[in-house]
């Protein structure tokens, strides 16, 4: 066929036409103010961006989408991609990819319905053990992908893997034994952040890995206002002789532990700068008792049994300053606020009771709850009174 | 106080304590001592230093952010803004693209910080189309590159 002599010109013109404004295009988005920023901060946009999206949504991929520079910014900035998605297996496989040798997260927190894409695609690409850094499961939906981790890894460890944060609902008791073993058989050598909530563990030898740890949460949730604690914590005893070989240990956060025996060992912690506690007054007694803590910088403390005398009160107090030895004084107790509060019991009564916060900006942050009946509140603002050198309400 | 010379030739004094929160200048101040020349901030206009240590000024006396934190931590990403600082930013976008160089230049992460979740609240749950028309981006991509971006929508409309 031979065509009009016009035609070449013509795509000769349409082609020019289209580099030209292609150029233009260029030229445009590099005056563009926001193209002002370079790469690396557009990267970190991304990110912000992004966060709080990326277990439910693939729509942060249209930042991506905007323009070239745009996207060569996503595109070399390998950390944007190490937070591991779940939503879709291309997507899964783009993200490792372009991840290149970063320490990856995988992480499932949020509530929403992949129930899908759990039942683990053969289509996804499995993780690489060696490159993982950070796993979080909060979502019970995690519970497979982190039997599948357990199961691939098999007898390798965890070579890079400095934080395991495991919620009761993602996990099976087999798994926490399994995860538990191979944790205390060194299968993560560099483990720096163990937080269990809500996991039954069965044999508090885990804790053994703890020379390095510096965060460690035990923390069960239950009713508050249920006075019959759950029988999961380690004993008292058991929790101190561990954290005793804790000697990192920064952050440290329990509830519900089993008191046990009286005579407890003491354990100096101090490069602790944070404690929670959540339990009855008596127990977190005895555990500040044992306690050496002279670094703490916040201590907050919810008392879950409501507080008939002020003996028991007086006692805590006398705990949390020889714990805080060094940065007490009579300082510690220097802003008191209360307020009334109220609520039903565990045997259905409506109660009404008090919680109290203390603070002191200058020697630290110390948060106390408890529930006591208004007839105590004189009571008890004397024996804070007897404490402090000034109190506020 | 600490002299500073921005990039139109305008002469600040500062209390040095407010400039702390810069962690150039402060790294500066103690490697040279006290000195009485100015700190030349060619990357800093006047109009733009002003702001900046409005913000300064503003959290004079609040704790320096430990500088051992990991950005990469979970949980550090989140896109909540104090009200003081939202107020702050609220500028055009010139004057914000601005600030976030000069707190990137100045080493000043919390306001850096700050600039990049502004951003990023307006970018966010916005199609590529409407952030081009909030930003004035035209779309330059070349055929290879849309034909790669249509594969990833792909992906999210798979879900």
């Amino acid at each position: 066929m031979n065509l009009p002599i016009w035609i070449p010109s013509k795509v000769t013109e349409l082609v020019s036409a289209i580099f030209v404004s292609k150029a233009r295009r260029r030229a445009h988005n590099a005056a563009a103010p926001v193209n002002q920023l370079p790469p690396e901060i557009l990267a970190q946009i991304f990110e912000f961006a992004s966060a709080e999206v990326r277990d439910t949504s693939m729509d942060w991929i249209a930042l991506t989408h905007t323009c070239q520079y745009w996207r060569n910014a996503a595109l070399g900035h390998p950390r944007l991609w190490s937070r591991f998605s779940f939503l879709n297996p291309g997507f899964a496989q783009a993200m490792l990819e372009r991840s290149g040798d970063t320490p990856i997260t995988v992480a499932l927190l949020q509530d929403f319905d992949i129930s899908w894409m759990i039942r683990r695609s053969p289509d996804l690409p499995h993780l690489p053990i060696d490159r993982i850094e950070y796993i979080s499961f909060r979502h019970w939906l995690g519970r497979d992908v982190l039997r599948e981790l357990l199961w691939d890894s098999d007898d390798q460890p965890f070579p890079i893997l400095e934080t395991i944060e495991v919620g009761g609902s993602c996990v099976l008791p087999a798994h926490v034994d399994w995860l538990c073993q191979k944790l205390a058989s060194g299968g993560a050598p560099v483990l720096r952040h163990l937080k269990f909530r809500d996991v039954c563990v069965s044999n508090w030898d885990v804790l053994q890995l703890g020379a390095s740890l510096k965060s460690l949460h035990l923390w069960w949730w239950q009713n508050p206002y249920d006075d019959s604690p759950p029988d999961q914590g380690p004993s008292l005893t058991e929790l101190l002789g561990h954290l005793q070989a804790m000697p990192l240990l920064e952050e440290l956060a329990i509830s519900y532990l089993n008191p046990g025996t009286t005579n407890l060992p003491v354990a100096s912690l101090r490069n602790l700068k944070t404690i929670i506690s959540m339990d009855v007054m008596h127990t977190q007694t005895l555990l500040l008792g044992a306690l050496h803590i002279p670094n703490i910088q916040k201590i907050d403390l919810n008392c879950l049994d409501v507080v008939q005398n002020t003996v028991q009160l007086g006692q805590l107090l006398a705990s949390i300053r020889k714990a805080w030895e060094g940065q007490s004084s009579a300082s510690v107790f220097r802003k008191l606020k209360s307020r009334g509060s109220n609520g039903f019991n565990r045997l259905g009564n409506w109660e009404m009771w008090h919680v109290f916060d203390v603070y002191d900006n200058a020697a630290g942050w110390l948060r106390l709850r408890f529930r006591s009946t208004g007839v105590l509140f004189p009571e008890i603002e004397r024996t804070f009174l007897n404490l402090s050198t000034c109190i506020m309400r | 106080m600490v002299l500073l010379l921005t990039s139109d030739n305008e002469m600040f004094s500062v209390a040095e304590d407010v400039i702390k929160r810069s962690a150039y200048i402060k790294n500066m101040l103690e490697d040279v001592g006290e000195s009485d020349l100015p700190i030349p901030l060619p990357n800093v206009e006047s109009n733009v230093l002003v702001k900046i240590l409005e913000y300064c000024e503003h959290y004079r006396g609040e704790p320096l952010p430990a500088s051992d934190v990991d950005p990469a931590e979970i949980g550090d990403r989140s896109l909540d803004i104090a009200d003081w600082d939202q107020k702050y930013m609220a500028v055009d976008q010139e004057m914000l693209f601005e600030i976030i160089l000069a707190a990137n230049y100045l080493d000043i992460k919390s306001l850096l910080d700050v600039g990049c979740k502004t951003v990023a609240k307006m970018m966010k749950g916005k199609s590529s189309e409407e952030i081009r028309t909030l930003f004035n981006i035209a779309n330059d991509f070349t055929p290879e590159e849309e034909a790669q971006i249509r594969k990833e929508n792909a992906w999210a409309e798979c879900r």
